[in-house]
C-alpha cells in the first residue's frame, strides 16, 4: 500500500518540479503573514484581557501553521477534479492499488508543501524575532500540522469526488472555509473575555479550535491535559474518520 | 475467462431511468478474441465498465479471469488491463513516466517495469517518443499510448474500448498485429469494442452484437454472416429510374427486402451470380441504362440490418 502511495506521490512530485513557480510562490506566502500581520496581533494582544499565555509571538506562530494547513488542503480537490475529467483517476481505479493508497498518494504532496512552509515560518520567527523555539516543540507541532493537513486534504479530495463538479466544489469550500477559519481562533484567539458567550461556545464546537490549542501547547512545551489529550484525541478521531470516508468514496463507483 | 449472468445496469438521470445494459449473458473462453459490436449508446462502454470493476452492476453476476467481480474486485483488477474509450493520460508526464508508473502500480519491480515499457513502446510504435510530454503527442500517438498502458503489465484479459478510434490505417493494422501476437504468444484473452465492421470481422473468434443493452446475436463472424442467407445485389441507375428499377427487382420471385438508397436499389437474393443475367435482361427490356450492378457478400452490418431493421453504419460515431 505504501509503495503504491509513493508511486502516485512520485508522479505528483514530477509535476511540481516541472512547474515549480506556483509552489515557490506558495512557500513565500506565509512569510507575508508572519511579517505583515503577526506584529499587529502582538501589539493588539498586549491590550487584550485574558489572552492565551506564553507571549503573543508564541501564540501566533503555531497558529500560522494551522492557517497554512487550511489554505493548502482546502483546494487540493481541484487537482482531483482535473484527473477525474481526463480519465487518469479512472485508470488508477482499475489498477490493483489499494484505495487508501490512492488517497494517501494524492494527499502527500500537500502535506509536504505544508511542512516546508511551516518550517520556514518557524525558522524565520526564530531568526528574526528570537522566539524561544525548542527542537521537540517544532517537531511535534510539525507532526500535528502534517496529520491535520492529511486529514483535511483527504476531506477536500473526497468532497471533490462527491461534488464531481468544479462550481459545486468551489461553492462548498468557499462557504465553509471562512467560518471554519474564523471560529478556530487562529487569526484572532477567541477567549471568554473577548468574545460573546455564544461565539465562544461555537468556537469550542469547532474541532480546529482544539487542534489549534494543541499546536500552541506542543510549540511552547506546555503539555497540559486539556489541549494535549483532548486536542490530540480529536485530531486522531477526525483523521480516522476522513480516512474511512475517503477510502469508502474511492471504493464506490464514480460516474 | 469471462462469464456473466444477467449482468444489468441502469442509470438515473433527471428522475428518469436509463436501462443501459439489460441482462447480458456472456461466455468467453481463455485466449479468445471477442468483439462487442453495436451502435452508439448500445451499452458497450457500460458493459466494459462493469466488467472492469468501475461500475457496480444493478443486477447479475460475473467472473472475470477466474475471480468474482463482486466479491473480489482487487483480484479482477490484478489480472486485467483496460483501455477506456476516452483514454486516461496526464499531459504533463512523459510517455516513459506514464508507462513505468503504470507497470509498477501493477506490482512490477522498477527494472521489470522499465523493461516492459520499452517493449510495449516498441510494439505500439512509440519508440523515440519516450521522453516526450504526453501533451505534445498527436491524437493517434496518444491513443497508442493508452493501449500500451493497458498492456504494460501483460494482463490475462485485456478490455479495449474502441482502441482504433482516431488511428490511421497503418497504425490500425499495427495495433491489430500486436493484438494477434499477444494472443498467439501469451494466450491473452482480448475483448474489444469497435465501430469498424471489417476489424470485427478480421479479428474476432466471436462477435457479440449488442443493441439497446441486449445481446441480440452472437457467434463466429462466418456463422453470423451465414444467417443472412444469400447475397445482396446493388443496382445503380439514373436517379429518375430508380423507382422503376425497384419495381423490376421486386418482381423477381427470389428477391427479398428491397430498399432504395440514393440512386441505388438494393435487394437480397439466395444466389447473386445467377441473378445478374436475369436482372440485366429485365433492365434492358425496360430501356434502363444501368450504371453498375454488383453482388455484395454479406457483412456484419447486414446481420444488424436483418435483426433490427437499422444499419450500424447509419449512426456514424459521435
Ligand atoms: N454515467 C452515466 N449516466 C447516465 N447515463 C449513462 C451513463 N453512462 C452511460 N449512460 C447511458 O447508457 C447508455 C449506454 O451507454 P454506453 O456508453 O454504454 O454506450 P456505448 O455502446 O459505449 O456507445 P458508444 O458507441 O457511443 O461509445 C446510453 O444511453 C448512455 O446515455
Ligand atoms: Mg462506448
Amino acid at each position: 500500500m505504501l509503495r503504491d502511495a509513493a508511486l502516485i506521490f512520485r508522479g505528483e512530485l514530477i509535476l511540481t518540479r516541472r512547474s515549480w513557480a506556483p509552489m515557490a510562490l506558495s512557500i513565500a506566502q506565509p512569510l507575508t503573514w508572519l511579517l505583515l500581520f503577526t506584529p499587529l496581533m502582538v501589539g493588539l494582544m498586549k491590550e487584550t484581557p485574558d489572552s492565551p499565555t506564553g507571549g503573543a509571538w508564541m501564540v501566533m506562530t503555531p497558529a500560522l501553521t494551522i492557517y497554512l494547513v487550511l489554505m493548502n488542503s482546502a483546494f487540493t480537490g481541484y487537482k482531483l477534479l482535473g484527473d477525474l475529467s481526463n480519465g487518469v483517476l479512472e485508470r488508477m481505479r482499475v489498477t490493483p492499488a489499494s484505495r487508501t493508497a490512492l488517497l494517501l498518494g494524492y494527499a502527500m504532496m500537500t502535506v509536504v508543501q505544508t511542512v516546508i512552509q511551516s518550517m520556514m515560518v518557524f525558522l524565520l520567527a526564530w531568526a528574526l524575532f528570537h522566539l524561544p523555539i525548542t527542537f521537540a516543540g517544532t517537531v511535534l507541532t510539525l507532526g500535528v500540522g502534517a496529520l491535520l493537513t492529511f486529514t483535511l486534504t483527504a476531506c477536500s479530495i473526497t468532497l471533490a469526488l462527491v461534488a464531481k463538479s468544479e462550481p459545486i466544489f468551489t461553492a462548498i469550500i468557499s462557504t465553509g472555509l471562512l467560518p471554519l477559519t474564523l471560529l478556530s481562533g487562529i487569526l484572532m484567539p477567541i477567549t471568554p473575555g473577548l468574545a460573546p458567550q455564544w461565539l465562544y461556545i461555537l468556537s469550542r464546537c469547532n474541532p480546529l479550535t482544539w487542534i489549534a490549542d494543541l499546536t500552541r501547547a506542543t510549540f511552547t512545551g506546555n503539555y497540559a491535559f486539556e489541549p494535549v489529550v483532548i486536542g490530540g484525541g480529536i485530531l486522531l478521531a477526525i483523521t480516522v474518520m476522513s480516512l474511512w470516508w475517503g477510502t469508502r468514496t474511492f471504493n464506490r463507483e464514480i460516474l | 475467462m469471462i462469464t456473466t449472468h444477467g449482468l444489468a445496469r441502469s442509470f438515473h438521470v433527471d428522475g428518469r431511468r436509463i436501462d443501459a445494459v439489460k441482462g447480458v449473458d456472456i461466455d468467453v473462453s481463455a485466449g479468445m478474441g471477442v468483439t462487442l459490436l453495436g451502435p452508439n449508446g448500445a451499452g458497450k462502454t457500460t458493459s466494459f465498465r462493469m466488467l472492469t470493476t468501475l461500475l457496480r452492476p444493478t443486477a447479475g453476476a460475473a467472473t472475470v479471469a477466474g475471480r468474482d467481480l463482486l466479491t473480489d474486485p482487487t483480484g479482477v483488477r490484478r489480472r486485467i488491463g483496460y483501455v477506456a474509450q476516452g483514454g486516461g493520460t496526464c499531459g504533463e508526464h512523459t510517455v516513459r513516466e506514464e508507462l513505468e508508473t503504470q507497470g509498477q502500480l501493477y506490482g512490477l519491480s522498477r527494472a521489470k517495469a522499465r523493461l516492459r515499457s520499452g517493449e510495449v513502446a516498441e510494439q505500439l510504435e512509440l519508440n523515440g517518443l519516450e521522453n516526450r510530454l504526453v501533451k505534445t503527442l498527436s491524437g493517434g500517438q496518444r491513443r497508442r499510448l493508452d493501449v500500451a498502458l493497458g498492456l504494460v503489465h501483460s494482463p490475462l484479459v485485456v478490455f479495449l474500448d474502441e482502441p482504433t478510434a482516431g488511428l490511421d490505417p497503418q497504425s490500425r493494422a499495427a495495433l491489430w498485429k500486436r493484438v494477434h501476437m499477444l494472443r498467439a504468444e501469451l494466450g491473452t484473452t482480448v475483448f474489444v469494442t469497435t465501430h469498424y465492421l471489417e476489424e470485427a470481422d478480421d479479428f474476432s473468434d466471436q462477435v457479440l452484437i449488442i443493441d439497446h443493452g441486449k445481446i441480440i446475436a452472437e457467434g463466429t463472424p462466418e456463422a453470423l454472416k451465414a444467417k443472412v442467407a444469400g447475397h445482396r445485389v446493388e443496382v445503380t441507375v439514373p436517379i429518375e429510374m430508380v423507382q422503376t428499377t425497384a419495381a423490376i427487382a421486386a418482381r423477381h420471385p427470389q428477391s427479398t427486402r428491397p430498399s432504395i438508397i440514393g440512386n441505388t436499389v438494393r435487394f437480397q437474393v439466395p444466389m447473386g451470380d445467377a441473378m445478374i443475367p436475369h436482372m440485366i435482361r429485365a433492365l434492358d427490356y425496360a430501356n434502363i441504362p444501368t450504371l453498375s450492378i454488383q453482388v455484395v457478400q454479406p457483412t456484419l452490418d447486414d446481420i444488424f440490418l436483418l435483426l433490427t431493421g437499422r444499419s450500424i453504419r447509419e449512426n456514424p460515431s459521435t
